[in-house]
């Protein structure tokens, strides 16, 4: 690990009340920045380092992004604040989730940086919700079933009428659970699960940066007196009770947080891949190339034939995608709610990638064949996570 | 508007219709961030001024300037529209 990622775990360390950072001598702080900005958390590594004693050109460095960071936080607020009143003028029920719950739990919470603001709502408050964000003077960008965007300068929000609504490397029904949010959304116990299935969603997919590790810290301080057997026996029946043990376990390796969720000795080796791998993938794993057939690697562990089997069907439904896949993609929405125009879509789908990305189509459907041992060792690293 | 105190700095961050009318935020001193809290919380000059002479116990000859300057400041910044000055 190389001097400016350990210096960035020591300033989340002691952020998190872990111990006070070490600013060693020598220090590449420009590299130390990126780390701070490809995690969003530039803001947390400035408060450190100017009570540590960093110098004024370094905080100087790091300043703007703790500005940043309080202007956006600000807004959020205050346009939250004028979504809530208006629905709850007009009855409608509201249930912010994701960044919005959690942040109160941080130490400082115009420190948790968030890119949009999620909120649940009920299916049938779609229009009467989509009517108010317009009134606002939000504009409405994408437009499918799971959910739907609004914008307004520097805010966005994403508006639910699921809390969860993807499947992970498993056969579980995630998406049933979480419908639930309505009558259990506030209990910390079912919030902490929703964290924790978030975490495997975006570990599955591609991956995630130390802001959720964070998170769960500061949200598991600030409801310490969680039923701690109940929540194991929730997190059995998701079947996240081992991933939830190696995030636990992580979390005490790099912030000194002890849990009763920690319920496993890591793997050195394991422990190294993963903190590398975590720098590398920035908060949400969008940039890390290693992420390549994380789809692939997912179906083939949800899968239960043999190999070639789950390869051959992976490219079946690349040509033929299902309905319920089809009518969420933005531009082949002239499907949704008209299944009998599906076979319309995939020739239309076929046509254009023949025509604009032919290479990058056909190596999309022989990935199952060409990347198997990409996929395989994919598929590992999910096993590893206990996932 | 908002004033915000987030890890010890004052900040007065532009919110809702004040974005793009005055700078995304800025940092006040002490005396700064003590002459906002009056005059949000008095509303005119004048009442802010007594006040101002109340806490410090200062004459208002001496508190004048000060706040004449601070009030331009924030009308030029775009802080403060002319009907709040």
């Amino acid at each position: 690990m190389r001097a400016e990622e350990m210096t960035f775990l020591a300033l989340m360390r002691d952020f998190s009340g872990g111990g006070e950072a070490e600013l060693p001598d020598g220090l590449d702080w420009e590299a130390l920045y990126e780390i701070a900005k490809g995690q969003s958390l530039i803001g947390l590594c400035y408060v450190v380092l100017r009570d540590r004693g960093a110098s004024s050109e370094t905080l100087e460095r790091f300043h703007p992004g703790f500005y940043s960071e309080v202007y956006h936080a600000a807004n959020r607020a205050a346009c939250m604040v004028a979504f809530a009143e208006k629905a709850a003028e007009q009855g409608i029920a509201l249930l912010p989730f994701k960044g919005w719950a959690v942040k109160d739990c941080w130490p400082v919470p115009a420190l948790r940086t968030m890119g949009d603001l999620d909120v649940l709502i009920h299916t049938e408050d779609r229009e009467g919700t989509d009517a108010i964000m317009k009134a606002l003077g939000y504009a409405r960008f994408i437009d499918n079933h799971a959910v739907w965007t609004y914008t307004e300068r520097d805010v966005m929000f994403e508006l639910h009428d699921h809390m969860f609504y993807e499947y992970l490397a498993n056969d579980f029904d995630y998406r049933g659970y979480f419908d639930h949010a309505w009558e259990r959304g506030r209990e910390p116990g079912f919030q902490l699960c929703f964290l924790l299935t978030h975490m495997a969603k975006h570990i599955t997919n591609s991956g995630l940066g130390f802001r959720f590790f964070l998170d769960l810290v500061f949200f598991c301080r600030a409801h310490d007196t969680l039923d701690w057997e109940g929540v194991k026996a929730e997190l059995e029946a998701l079947r996240l009770r081992g991933f939830a043990a190696s995030c636990f376990a992580l979390c005490r390796a790099w912030f000194g947080y002890e849990s009763p969720l920690a319920e496993r000795q890591l793997d050195p080796a394991f422990e190294a891949f993963v903190t590398e791998k975590m720098f590398r993938d920035g908060v949400f794993g969008l940039k890390n190339k290693q992420n390549a057939a994380a789809h692939t690697a997912k179906e083939v562990k949800r899968a239960k034939g043999p190999y070639w089997l789950t390869a051959l069907d992976l490219t079946r439904k690349k040509l033929f995608p299902p309905y319920e896949d089809m009518q969420l993609i933005p531009w082949y929405a002239f499907v949704d709610g008209r299944p009998w125009l599906l076979p319309a879509a995939w020739v239309y789908r076929w046509g254009y990638c023949l025509a604009h990305k032919r290479k990058h189509g056909t190596a999309l459907l022989a990935e199952p064949f060409t990347k198997r041992e990409t996929v395989e060792r994919r598929e590992r690293l999910i096993r590893d996570w206990g996932l | 508007m908002v004033l915000l105190e987030v890890c010890g700095e004052h900040l007065l961050v532009a919110t809702g219709e004040a974005r793009g009318r005055c700078p995304d935020i800025t940092q006040l001193n002490d005396a700064g961030t003590q002459y906002w809290t009056i005059l949000c919380e008095e509303g005119t000059l004048r009442a802010a001024l007594d006040r101002a002479q109340k806490e410090t116990g200062s004459p208002v000859q001496s508190l004048l300037p000060g706040l004449l300057r601070y009030v331009a400041k924030l009308r030029e910044s775009g802080y403060l529209l002319e009907e709040d000055a």
